[in-house]
């Protein structure tokens, strides 16, 4: 499952933080458990190419760890969250723009504006976006199914996956984009006509 | 070729990463020059990368992560004890219960211990979906529960009621006590794992740590299972400790029958009141059901094999040396405290166990570098199992010599006092006043925020009372 959401509700998070500001530093483990799913998908949307997610993501934690005390119990911990996760973000990000050729190796400098832009929606959106994708998913047909499994879950060559499906690397490319496409639109669609999922 | 087609193929092979420098710069040139395509390239990057996420999504990369993330933490006061007693050498699971364990409720953390236990009581989540299968009726230390929804509850507190789940005991100083609907009680002590189930028949598996349980009379054909890593176990009504390993499991029944099943084998023996066995991961070890050793009243260390905290100082050219105390971080991080401590294991190592009888004294020898003063302390098991508390004395040392003075005292049973005086007051019958009557765990001593030097060379329990009066059960 990765439907879980942080909201300022949650008294069991509340608690671990009281919890870990009183000295239980083991209480920590609730907060990670509790709020890495929603951190580590709105860094995978946000984090262009070259970032490594999983090291933003403890990055954040352990700054959050260590500032824990200047958190205000009973506000929204997800958001304060979110604040220190996207300077760690964009700190990393900085580090790599001065890596001489990272723009002509790496990434299009465009790609890193357009995603810079996008960072200031809120993050909760990402998770969102995550359960309607998973929704989504679950509606396509086998036969599209399977490039998905093929490509992100078992992630095969696409030589393999073009002998597997009987086509051409170029078709099997052009599907991977159809499907991405496709699955985009449906995300939309739902955010568009249902909102966050219940 | 148009333009878009021109576009999709580029930024496929930018997402399966090959696209080389020049292609980079086309796909550059190409979205600088048309918004949409920007707009499409960035969607179907977030697409791909969600899609990556759900596909990566299982419980064990959740918990790898968690876990490395955890091990990233700076090292505050608590998480540096915690460490620390991690690697204090265990002998067997009872070791769970050492240092840390005779630390718990130090005078000057009692304030820190009492907030968190304050805040335990506030706003504590309970679980609702699913049916009760044991209520929590006492709890010390760092206690935490996993329901089958995989939600990690740290902050338990007596009267929870608790489904199906995990029960740890985080470290040596933490217990809990456990009681099910029929009134049979579990005590989970020390570092121990215990997933507690009750469908057909009640079932525990003891994956590591040790327990004490007090079984009524189960329906018939429908026994209490316990289920070690090398042993299964069937209790139709007893009183017995378990101690589990990845190797062995150690039994000892007091009350009742149990019937034991090595896994390694499938031999099965029947264990009665009073008697013990081991069960072994080594097939050519004999599933062997002995009678209990009875106590022995004298104990004389054996320090490199004894050590459970300090450093070892070997003397060149003899074979005795003395275990230097070391330091250990302990207390809440406003008020951090740091112990100078020797610690020392009692039933590591020895078959017997060694029973606290009146007037028993412990001769201490060592050497102290400065003025100070140092708590010795205790920690006790009761005759038949289960943690029964933490008992000290303290001493003023004036050191006079700028090398340090030799130390050699002795302390009488009859000075140490329960380190949880509440828990005594509270519970007599279960945390006595006295540490007469009860079985030595583990021995200790430490300065407190000073290191005063304190070398320990050799400590001996000795007793005129030569055929102790084995207290009942109970």
């Amino acid at each position: 499952m990765m439907t879980r959401k942080v909201s300022k509700t949650d008294s069991s998070l509340e608690d671990a933080i009281r919890s870990v500001r009183s000295g239980n530093t083991g209480a920590f483990e609730v907060v990670v458990r509790q709020c890495e799913r929603p951190l580590r998908a709105w860094l995978a949307v946000q984090a262009p190419p070259g970032v490594d997610v999983d090291e933003v993501a403890q990055r954040s934690f352990i700054a959050a760890f260590a500032r824990l005390r200047d958190y205000e119990p009973g506000t929204d911990f997800a958001a304060w969250l979110f604040t220190i996760a996207r300077f760690q973000l964009k700190t990393e990000v900085s580090r790599l723009r001065r890596i001489t050729d990272y723009h002509v190796r790496y990434a299009p400098d465009l790609l890193l504006r357009e995603l810079e832009r996008r960072s200031s929606e809120p993050p909760e959106l990402q998770q969102i976006r995550l359960d309607h994708l998973q929704a989504c998913l679950g509606q396509l047909g086998e036969h599209l199914h399977r490039f998905i499994t093929w490509r992100y879950a078992e992630e095969i060559p696409l030589d393999e996956m073009a002998a597997r499906s009987g086509r051409s690397v170029a078709a099997v490319k052009k599907q991977l984009w159809h499907l991405r496409h496709k699955l985009h639109e449906c995300v939309q669609a739902r955010m568009a006509t249902e909102g966050e999922p219940s | 070729m148009n333009t878009d087609k021109r576009f999709i193929e580029l930024w496929n092979d930018y997402l399966e990463g090959e696209l080389d420098e020049s292609g980079i710069a086309e796909l550059q040139a190409l979205v600088a020059r048309d918004e949409r395509l920007l707009q499409m390239a960035v969607d179907s990057y977030q697409m791909h990368r969600l899609l990556g996420l759900i596909a990566q999504d299982s419980v064990s990369r959740q918990d790898a992560f968690v876990r490395e993330t955890l091990a990233r933490l700076p090292a505050d006061d608590a998480r540096f004890v915690h460490g620390v007693m991690q690697h204090i050498p265990q002998g067997t699971p009872r070791k769970g219960m050492t240092a840390r364990r005779l630390l718990t409720k130090w005078p000057f953390a009692v304030a820190a211990a009492a907030v968190v236990v304050s805040i335990a009581s506030v706003g504590f989540w309970r679980p609702k979906a699913e049916p009760e299968i044991v209520r929590i009726t006492e709890l010390n230390g760092a206690v935490q529960w996993t329901g089958g929804g995989g939600q990690v509850v740290a902050d338990l507190h007596v009267g929870s009621s608790l489904p199906g789940g995990t029960v740890e005991s985080l470290s040596a100083d933490s217990w809990t006590d456990l009681k099910f609907r029929d009134g049979s009680t579990v005590t989970v002590s020390g570092q121990s794992v215990l997933t507690i189930s009750e469908r057909q028949q009640k079932e525990l598996h003891l994956r590591t740590g040790n327990l004490s349980a007090n079984i009524v009379p189960q329906p018939d054909g429908k026994p209490l299972l316990i289920h070690t890593p090398t042993a299964r176990l069937e209790v139709l009504g007893t009183q017995l400790n378990v101690e589990a390993e990845p190797a062995s499991t150690m039994l000892s029944v007091n009350r009742g029958r149990v019937r034991v099943t090595r896994l390694a084998d499938g031999s099965v023996a029947e264990v009665p009141a009073a008697h013990q066995v081991v069960a072994s991961i080594d097939r050519g070890a004999e599933l062997k059901v002995i009678p209990r050793p009875r106590p022995v009243t004298t104990w004389q260390s054996d320090l490199p094999t004894d050590g459970l905290y300090g450093t070892w100082l070997p003397k060149p050219g003899d074979s005795k040396g003395s275990l230097r105390n070391a330091p250990m971080l302990w207390g809440c991080p406003e008020k951090p405290v740091t112990l100078y401590l020797v610690s020392l294991s009692v039933s590591r190592n020895r078959p017997a166990p060694v029973l606290l009888t009146a007037g028993g004294k412990f001769r201490i020898r060592g050497r102290i570098e400065s003025a100070g003063t140092v708590y010795f302390g205790l920690t006790t098991i009761r005759v038949n199992g289960g943690f029964a508390g933490k008992f000290l004395v303290e001493r003023r040392f004036d050191v006079v010599q700028e090398t340090g003075e030799s130390l050699d005292i002795e302390l009488r049973l009859e000075d140490f006092r329960p380190q949880e005086q509440e828990l005594a007051e509270k519970s007599p019958e279960k945390f006595p006043a006295s540490p007469v009557g009860l079985e030595l765990f583990d021995w200790w001593c430490c300065t407190v925020n000073e290191d005063a030097g304190l070398e320990i060379t050799h400590v001996e329990l000795d007793t005129g009372i030569s055929e102790p009066n084995i207290p009942s059960d109970g």
